[in-house]
């Protein structure tokens, strides 16, 4: 015959299966974010002729609704386009003197017209020339998201900073960001902030360029 | 003696009924998280942990750029502080500030415009409780002589929350306050304001002699404060992404998309906040207020390109 159970342990046992429901309910919602908040596989390496690879970091996304995530495919769309930058806008006019062109094709028309004129002797090391050997490190390139009213992302900003040195005494510090937007199913560069600070022997020069108001000057 | 005494419960009764209320607020308490974490997950805007919506924007007329590129050209934004609140209702436009932004030239004009205003027979701030932001927007752009692209419209407690919502922000106290009406009490100099002591500060006419042309002006003041905070908090992309998301938690958004907003953004934090005047119309005594003589003048300085040169 079963033995009666004592009253006593009824209160433990909801407490128990209630709390089970709880914590379960918890998890789900902590897992189901987690799962929607962010992709968190990495892309690959982009490989440079100079040595120079530009690597992801940190990754935040903000939206103005539903939780918006970063693609892996989005990821590495900004990253190639950042190394693209910096392989033509810097490294190639430190390496053989001259901007590659094809760094033009990582903006959008608004701001190109800023970045190949107005603010190209900071957004680029053409007027520095070439001090070739260089030597170059990169931080881990963040980003950061921006996803509209339903949770599409809209925009995605690259930030990264890069240190150079080559020869003559040369170096250089630069602090990138790129803000892209998709423009007909490609991720192009659609604001920028760029700082870059240059000494040699004799001076240190500073100058800070920004674009993407929409003015183009 | 009671007159009903409660029937006594075996231990047996108790538990029973113990072990029902426990378990009903189980489920009551597992229902209310689940709910509330779905709404969040799908992006309702939770009154928990976002505040309501006491804030509208508005995009009431194309700039000559699309929303992609942005505004290029001259653009005006009209600034509406409402006293709607509990137990006083109305909406009136007690707080008006016509911004002109010239982008290419990185400037701005702030003109404060006195809510006793005369406008077509009436106090100007009765246009923001007869017709909302976009009356209000067509009697200042009317009186100034500009077409207004954008319209803010804030209360109370839009103010307050919005500005905590930044960790609000310093300004320099021109003077000291000591107002019972408003709860205005500050000596002079630089302090950090909190939401409600924004308010308390934007409120405050009667240390004055001058009473609305001051606090008016005081408002202004406030408002380059937020925007010197505001430049603070967007010097980077992640930064400015963050302000958007908050202004989307606080406020209502009429024809206005994220990428606007970041363009929008980015031509305000391309202004340095040095080369923003603020500027009260002139205006005459009285209890509705006339425009004194030197006004045509004034306004068609700022309406040729936002900004003033002459005055």
């Amino acid at each position: 015959m079963p033995s009666p159970r004592t009253p006593s342990k009824k209160p433990r046992t909801a407490l128990i299966v209630g709390g089970s429901i709880v914590a379960i309910a918890i998890l789900a919602l902590v897992i189901a974010k987690l799962v929607m908040s962010d992709d968190d596989t990495k892309p690959a390496k982009v490989e440079n002729s100079a040595g120079l690879t530009l690597e992801l970091g940190d990754v935040e996304v903000q939206s103005a609704g539903p939780p918006a995530t970063i693609s892996t495919a989005v990821k590495q769309s900004v990253l190639d386009a950042s190394q693209a930058y910096v392989d033509g806008a810097v490294m190639s006019p430190l390496e053989d003197g001259k901007l590659d062109a094809d760094y033009e094709k990582v903006f959008d028309a608004a701001v190109r017209k800023s970045a190949t004129g107005r603010d190209q002797a900071t957004v680029t090391e053409v007027r520095t020339g070439s001090v070739k050997p260089v030597k170059a490190t990169a931080t881990k390139v963040r980003l950061d998201g921006m996803g509209d009213q339903t949770g599409k992302l809209v925009l995605v900003a690259a930030t990264f900073g890069v240190d150079l040195s080559g020869k003559g005494g040369v170096k250089i510090k630069r602090l990138t960001e790129l803000t892209f937007a998709n423009e007909q199913g490609k991720w192009v560069v659609t604001a920028y902030r760029v700082g870059v600070q240059r000494s040699t022997s004799a001076r240190t020069t500073s100058a800070v360029a920004h674009a993407g108001t929409g003015v183009v000057s | 003696m009671k007159l009903f005494r409660r029937k006594q419960r075996t231990p047996k009764q108790r538990l029973k009924q113990a072990l029902l209320a426990s378990g009903a607020l189980v489920v009551v308490f597992t229902l209310t998280v689940v709910s509330l974490g779905a709404a969040w997950l799908a992006g309702y805007k939770v009154p928990l942990a976002s505040g309501a919506t006491y804030i509208k924007v508005q995009k009431l007329a194309s700039t000559e750029a699309d929303a992609a590129a942005g505004p290029t050209t001259p653009f005006f934004i009209l600034l509406v502080g409402n006293d709607d609140r509990p137990g006083v209702g109305g909406a009136r436009g007690d707080a008006l500030h016509l911004v002109g932004v010239n982008p290419k030239l990185h400037k701005a004009t702030m003109l404060d415009i006195p809510r006793d205003t005369c406008w077509a027979g009436d106090k100007i701030n009765a246009a923001n409780a007869n017709g909302g932001a976009p009356a209000q927007a067509a009697a200042v752009g009317g009186l100034i002589g500009v077409p207004v692209s954008y319209a803010v419209d804030v209360n109370f407690d839009g103010f307050t929350s919005l500005v905590d919502g930044v960790g609000g922000f310093s300004m320099n106290i021109p003077f000291e306050m000591h107002d019972p009406y408003s709860g205005a009490y500050f000596q002079p100099g630089v302090q950090h304001m909190t939401g409600d002591e924004a308010l308390r500060f934007s409120r405050d006419r009667h240390d004055f002699p001058q009473s609305d042309i001051v606090r008016t002006e005081n408002q202004g003041l406030l408002i380059i404060a937020g925007i010197a905070q505001m430049q603070k908090d967007a010097q980077s992309a992640g930064g400015q992404f963050k302000l958007i998301k908050l202004l989307y938690q606080h406020a209502e958004l009429d024809n206005l998309g994220v990428t606007d907003l970041f363009r929008l953004g980015r031509i305000m934090y391309d202004i340095p906040v040095n080369a923003i005047r603020n500027l009260t119309i002139p205006v005459t005594n009285g209890n509705c207020l006339g425009l004194s003589g030197d006004a045509p003048g004034l306004f068609a300085d700022f309406a040729d390109d936002a900004v003033l040169q002459s005055h």
